[in-house]
């Protein structure tokens, strides 16, 4: 049925494609959130993805691979998006979401809080791969197909980011045991 | 293996923590946004061909024929009622479309040609195949599943029905562009139309990104295959490209009239002398290099039938 949904959509059929939004937008949406950490950003760069969806649509070789390939889409226009905020924000200091303070009970706020920080240092394309990794499952090598690189590099760079959250985690632990911050 | 265990386990909790609802606004703003963005049909687009005059001559004696069609067939009000206009409910007046030249507008498979204004041979059965308006005239052979949805003098497109995510097309009549901001069809001056010089265009273009020039043979005719795309610090772009676009070709029409260009394409050209008509094999894929390394595979034992008739 969503197989249909995306053939109309290549020929053209604009009602078909908005059936495909609703069907996808809360993953997709999600996902943007999750790489850009901001809900308005989240939602420009998803309505940025989608329009180059259905313009590109045309182009896609097999429909069945329609999720892996929006999925690719989302993930270039957030890396590019991200990348623009990090050099705009690169000396703000960042502070918690407010909708992250809730508690929890496996991560307490201050964890939360060094884990938000320590993500944001990292590079969008690392930001990317943890967000493939860990909330959509991806393997290694489906996040190379996705990001266009090879399975080797997502596996040096998922490795690079797991122990850049790793350090915040430690640091940000040492810093405040001395009392200090690292904002 | 605890630690990474534990930091796994904290990452996914935190990662799925957050917003998961769309907002329903996106469905809106994207509904209106794509009713006015055109998809880009890869066996199209970007390409730049405004109709010419002849053409827009005949869509103007087509309107004016339909008009007094129209007028004729209105009812007439009695005389020194004023203007003529319809009743309620009436049918409005039978508005035929112009016809165009003997273009079969094959749909099997769901294309049609290119432009109605052109003939194509549609869906091809298996076998040998020689183009009707393009010239050089060319012969090639296809297996299943290939189809043709332009032939032009200078311009022939084939797909593979199957996987449409190509844009392929054989062109003569070709010239080196000089890009400027609209990217209309403009001519570079100074430069020669051989394949040395396309290819000193190619290679040399700062805004391109291309491969070392590899020799070919297509029927017995010498060329290059060059594979660009457009380089990183490019900033130049085209109306509705989507960032930095570099015009690669045009025509040698008095005036150029056709301009194509590419932005985050793959692009494969072979550049070829036909008996001294220089006629370039385009090919445009998706972003992805192993796109255009598989297009190019399953387009190659096809142009390996290729035999051109000799100009003129």
């Amino acid at each position: 049925m969503d197989r249909d949904l995306v053939v109309a959509a290549q020929h053209g059929d604009q009602a078909a494609f908005v059936d495909l939004v609703r069907l996808r937008g809360d993953r997709l949406f999600a996902v943007a959130y999750r790489i850009l950490r901001d809900v308005d950003r989240a939602e420009d760069a998803l309505q940025d993805a989608l329009v180059i969806a259905w313009r590109d649509l045309p182009s896609l070789r097999d429909p069945d691979r329609f999720d892996a390939w929006v999925h690719r889409l989302l993930a270039h226009v957030c890396i590019a998006d991200a990348g623009r905020e990090r050099r705009r924000i690169a000396n703000l200091r960042v502070l918690p979401p407010d909708d992250l303070a809730a508690p929890d009970e496996l991560l307490s706020v201050a964890e939360r809080d060094r884990l938000d920080r320590g993500f944001r240092r990292l590079t969008p394309e690392e930001r990317t791969i943890l967000v493939l990794r860990y909330y959509l499952g991806y393997e290694p090598t489906e996040i190379a197909e996705a990001l266009g690189v090879s399975a080797g590099t997502i596996r040096s760079r998922l490795h690079h980011a797991h122990r850049a959250m790793r350090a915040a985690l430690d640091a940000e632990a040492r810093a405040a045991a001395v009392g200090g911050t690292s904002a | 293996m605890n630690e990474r265990s534990d930091i796994d386990r904290l990452l996914r909790h935190w990662i799925d923590d957050g917003p998961s609802t769309m907002p329903d606004r996106v469905i809106d703003v994207v509904a209106d946004r794509i009713s006015t963005q055109r998809q880009r049909r890869p066996w199209r687009q970007p390409w730049s061909e405004p109709m010419n005059l002849i053409l827009k001559g005949a869509a103007a004696a087509a309107a004016v024929i339909v008009l007094i069609a129209a007028w004729n067939l209105m009812p007439r009000a009695p005389d020194g009622a004023g203007s003529p206009s319809a009743s309620p409910g009436e049918s409005p007046a039978p508005t035929t479309a112009p016809s165009s030249s003997a273009s079969p507008s094959p749909t099997a498979g769901g294309f049609a040609c290119d432009d109605p204004a052109f003939s194509c041979a549609g869906v091809l059965a298996p076998g040998d195949h020689t183009t009707i308006a393009f010239r050089p005239a060319l012969t090639f052979t296809v297996a299943t599943g290939w189809v043709n949805t332009l032939d032009r003098e200078r311009a022939l497109t084939l797909h593979d029905n199957e996987s449409p995510g190509h844009f392929f097309q054989i062109m003569s009549q070709v010239a080196i562009p000089e890009q400027n901001e609209e990217c209309s069809a403009a001519r570079r001056a100074g430069v020669g139309n051989s394949v040395a010089d396309w290819q000193a265009f190619l290679v040399g273009h700062s805004g391109l990104t291309a491969s070392s020039p590899q020799a070919i043979d297509v029927g017995g005719h010498e060329g290059i295959r060059i594979d660009v795309r457009v380089a990183d610090d490019w900033t130049g772009s085209c109306p509705g490209s989507l960032g930095p676009a570099v015009v690669l070709i045009t025509d040698s029409g008095e005036p150029p009239s056709r301009a194509r260009w590419i932005d985050d394409q793959r692009t494969t050209l072979r550049i070829v002398d036909v008996a001294g008509e220089t006629v370039i094999l385009y090919l445009e894929t998706s972003p992805s290099p192993a796109d255009l390394a598989a297009v190019n595979a399953e387009l190659q034992p096809v142009i390996d039938t290729f035999r051109f008739a000799p100009p003129g």
